[in-house]
């Protein structure tokens, strides 16, 4: 069994030992307290790079999981999205109807305040989705 | 393993399953000491990778993505024990015993995992960086974003610390 050190190893514990290997070494053997703290850090490393082989399947349920978790917060992502969407909408009708009473248009037959809720609605609507498009092609842009 | 923090952060299911299968062989022995059984410690896993995907944007990139995984380890381990004291489960004796076959050892390593686990973050990082990732002292000092004189006092105060939790127990 060859118990050599690579040349990566070696270097790494002359460049550690500021290149006073000797010294280094020698101290390492004769000083308890050192002894004992190297001790304390090989501990503590095998105690964190211990690995157990896991099951495919295992692995594959996992990632499964995780998937499942990932549509489900899109569909929320959605949902809340749809929720804004038309909340600022419905917002936006009543501010068209707000805006033609104060500007002293008369909006008293159904029909009229239809009209200009949908126009305020849609209006709204028109700039989310400008708005959206203008983000994706600017993202599009920044990934090319 | 180096990614990309933002695709952690919106969820790229790719980068999650490469990461599910680089960390769980590391993560799984983490976890026995919280498990009853074999299952226990598999579902344990999984509850740890569900909690890393609704809670990664708590990490920021600025430390160790393994020690945070261990944390989140530890959260979810602590919270099946708790768990477990209300609904004793039926416990698989041989499955456990073949786990626990050098008692002292694994008595050892469990008592310094918790105790690097709850050292101050900082601290923490550097073991982690240092000790477990393989980072030299300028690496760990810029992903750290700290100078190199803060590591290695960090690095020696962990130290210290870490062999005080021992005393007694190492000769």
């Amino acid at each position: 069994m060859n118990h050599c050190l690579s040349t990566d190893a070696i270097l790494t514990i002359g460049d550690a030992l500021g290149w006073d290997v000797q010294d280094g070494l020698r101290h390492l053997q004769t000083c308890e307290e050192c002894r004992a703290q190297l001790e304390v850090l090989r501990l503590a490393r095998d105690g964190f790079v211990e690995t157990e082989p896991i099951d495919a399947a295992v692995l594959g349920r996992i990632a499964t999981a995780v998937s499942a978790a990932a549509r489900s917060e899109q569909q929320r992502a959605r949902a809340g999205e749809r929720w804004t969407h038309s909340i600022e909408a419905v917002l936006a009708g009543i501010s068209a109807l707000i805006i033609l009473v104060s500007s002293g248009i008369q909006v008293d037959d159904i029909g009229t305040a239809a009209v200009a809720f949908a126009l305020g609605a849609t209006l709204m609507a028109g700039s989310n989705f400008f708005a959206r498009s203008v983000a994706g092609m600017a993202q599009e842009t920044a990934r090319a | 393993m180096d990614f990309d923090l933002d695709r952690l952060h919106s969820g790229d299911e790719a980068l999650f399953a490469e990461l599910v299968n680089t960390y769980s062989p590391r993560l799984l022995p983490q976890l026995r000491r919280y498990a009853g059984s074999d299952v226990d410690a598999h579902d344990l896993l999984q509850d740890v990778w569900l909690r890393v995907y609704n809670k990664r944007a708590g990490f920021d990139g600025r430390g160790s993505f393994f020690g945070w995984l261990l944390s989140v380890s530890r959260t979810v381990g602590m919270t099946a024990v708790r768990k477990r004291v209300h609904h004793p489960p039926t416990v698989d004796l041989p499955e456990i015993a073949a786990h626990q076959r050098d008692p002292d050892a694994r008595f050892i390593r469990d008592r310094l995992r918790d105790a690097v686990l709850a050292l101050p973050e900082r601290q923490r990082d550097v073991v982690i960086l240092r000790l477990v990732d393989g980072m030299s002292t300028a690496e760990t000092a810029r992903l750290l974003q700290c100078a190199e004189g803060t590591v290695k006092a960090a690095l020696h105060q962990a130290t210290r610390k870490l062999r005080e939790n021992l005393q007694g127990t190492l000769r």
